[in-house]
């Protein structure tokens, strides 16, 4: 684990950099939006999201995990 | 582990891969890449279990793992990852500088535009509802930086799809003008 914590450091640093490079758009974008575009902007976000949730699931999945499962030693 | 908590597990694991597989799809677009990271996520964080703290939210523990992993993925690819950065950036410049007659797009083309920590954050706060502390806490930034990213995610999509206002969509869009604010 203390190599994975230190790695996740390393990544939150690497994010840190990309986001003081990605915030180079317009200002206009921080500006407060209507409560009417802020409600469409997340009305759309959620439809989509809700789309992506009920895509039916590959078999590969159910799959794999039990296959983790099965390779757990027993006790 | 006993058997009873391995299938437990499993089962709660079980239930949470569309979820992973929507985080996922947002974050790389790409449906295969997106599999792959989903898969990748559930082999580490089925050897990891011992570490996760069952009074805590599972949910929140596996998409960390699983952003955690496409950070490194990036990392790995990193020459690829600026390039595609430098295209981006250079197609959002050329539209900033043709506000007055550029062309407006659909939700899913404006969202494809955001940055991953801009998709990532509108996700997380917008449609999985984690709060702002909670979603902070997962991507290692402060809360002030989570809500500025949502802020200026909102802020872009609107410019890129010409939303800036009550009179700019047509009743069709909005079933309920008092639509819950993302």
């Amino acid at each position: 684990m203390g190599n994975d914590r230190k790695q996740s450091d390393d990544e939150m640093r690497l994010q840190a950099k990309s986001t003081t490079v990605s915030t180079s758009s317009s200002n206009d974008a921080e500006a407060a939006l209507s409560p009417e575009a802020q409600g469409l902007i997340g009305h759309q976000l959620r439809q989509e999201y809700k789309r992506l949730l009920s895509e039916p699931l590959p078999d590969k999945f159910t799959k794999l995990l039990s296959d983790l499962a099965k390779s757990e030693p027993k006790e | 582990m006993t058997a009873g908590q391995t299938d437990d597990m499993q089962a709660q694991l079980t239930s949470l891969v569309p979820n992973l597989r929507a985080f996922a799809r947002s974050l790389c677009g790409a449906a295969d890449q997106a599999d792959d990271l989903v898969q990748e996520t559930l082999v580490k964080a089925w050897k990891s279990r011992a570490s996760f703290d069952p009074g805590s939210n599972l949910k929140a523990w596996l998409f960390t793992i699983l952003r955690n992993t496409y950070l490194s993925e990036l990392r790995k690819r990193k020459y690829e990852v600026q390039d595609h950065d430098g295209e981006l950036a250079q197609q959002l410049s050329v539209k900033d500088g043709q506000t007055g007659h550029m062309d407006l797009v659909d939700f899913m083309k404006a969202f494809a535009l955001l940055t991953p920590e801009q998709r990532e954050a509108l996700v997380l706060i917008g449609a999985e509802g984690f709060s702002y502390d909670d979603a902070a806490l997962m991507c290692g930034c402060a809360v002030g930086t989570m809500k500025s990213r949502v802020n200026r995610a909102r802020g872009k999509l609107a410019e890129l799809m010409g939303v800036t206002g009550a009179e700019e969509f047509g009743s069709e869009h909005a079933p309920n003008p008092r639509a819950r604010a993302v």
